[in-house]
């Protein structure tokens, strides 16, 4: 899923300070799992921004009118249709969802300012409760098959395709002891399913043209389309 | 109203109703303080609480084991929140009693 975190509240209030009455908009998709921009965190937000208000912080001549929706995605056409009649009739759109949804509120509603609530982290997994941690850097051509299900581009620092390196200490990296060595997890798991043999396979020079190259990134699937 | 409190039922209930008549303050009753609802703690300033308590469990006696460290932990979040939106965190008490303080829920409640 993607991982989000909530802006700091006083960011917030600086970017509705010319807004009298805003639209706060959650998604129910990843940011509803990571406890960021969900049905509750919406409500939350909302709450904070009218007391903020009653206290004289939101910087807005007038009372600040919060309206509040949740759709299933922010990131299709077919969930925003039916805000359209509240979007109309505010100042601004409070998207609490990742980048993608803000960015296609804002295409979706091409006269409406729409800000983000949340600052977009990283395409990840829940670890424990309240705990999240990045294990994609969506390079657009996927090396698990090598590393038994471990990728040493999210989770080595150096993002080495043959490692470990000598920063390697005892299973920790060499820039945290408490940042697991991606490598040495490799190791102990490739060694666990009997296939060490794959360790020592040498990784020529990735190709990177399906990462962050050329410009945007597209998907597509003719048969679909 | 002057003060919200919302008491857990295995310990703050059973103080409350022993602190005698308390003008001005409304009770709540939760499950346990860990299941403390940010929601409800916001919309009782909104609608005008000068303060509000959490009456939890001492640490240790919790019945539900993380009761009192996650009531700990929402209430120091919430702190950080309104303090954020330009109220005094410390509108926002949590206090430890046991089922027979009545008389020390008194003195939290009269800001002792």
């Amino acid at each position: 899923m993607i991982v989000a975190d909530r802006k700091p509240l006083a960011e917030i209030l600086t970017l509705v300070r010319h807004a009298g009455r805003i639209l706060l908009v959650g998604c129910q998709e990843c940011v509803t799992v990571c406890l960021a921009g969900g049905e509750r965190e919406v409500a939350e937000l909302s709450l904070i921004l009218r007391l903020a208000r009653a206290q004289g912080r939101a910087q807005v001549d007038g009372p600040l009118e919060v309206i509040t929706a949740t759709v299933h995605r922010q990131c299709d056409d077919e969930f925003l249709a039916p805000l359209a009649d509240q979007v109309a009739n505010v100042d601004c759109v409070v998207s609490m969802s990742c980048g993608v949804g803000v960015q296609h509120m804002a295409a979706y509603f091409p006269h409406t300012w729409v800000v983000p609530a949340l600052n977009t982290r990283f395409a990840g997994a829940t670890i424990k409760q309240g705990l999240w941690e990045e294990r994609c850097s969506l390079c657009g051509d996927c090396q698990l098959y090598r590393t038994g299900g471990i990728c040493p581009i999210t989770r080595c620092a150096k993002s080495l395709l043959n490692g470990p390196c000598g920063g390697s200490q005892e299973g920790h990296c060499e820039i945290s002891a408490d940042i697991p060595c991606a490598w040495q997890q490799i190791y102990d798991h490739l060694r666990t399913m009997g296939k060490l043999e794959l360790i020592e396979e040498i990784v020529c020079v990735k190709d990177w043209s399906r990462a962050r190259d050329g410009g945007l990134r597209r998907s597509v699937r003719e048969d679909v389309s | 109203m002057r003060a919200v409190v919302f008491a857990c039922a295995v310990s703050g209930i059973p103080a409350w109703q022993k602190a005698g008549d308390c003008p001005g303050v409304e009770c709540q009753e939760i499950p346990c303080a860990g299941g403390l609802d940010g929601l409800q703690v916001l919309e009782a300033f909104l609608a005008g609480a000068e303060r509000v308590f959490v009456l939890a469990c001492h640490p240790g006696a919790c019945r539900s084991h993380l009761g009192t460290e996650t009531v700990r932990q929402r209430v120091a979040y919430l702190q950080t929140e309104l303090q954020a939106a330009g109220l005094d965190g410390g509108r926002l008490v949590l206090a430890h009693v046991s089922p027979d303080a009545g008389q020390r829920v008194r003195r939290i409640l009269s800001g002792g």
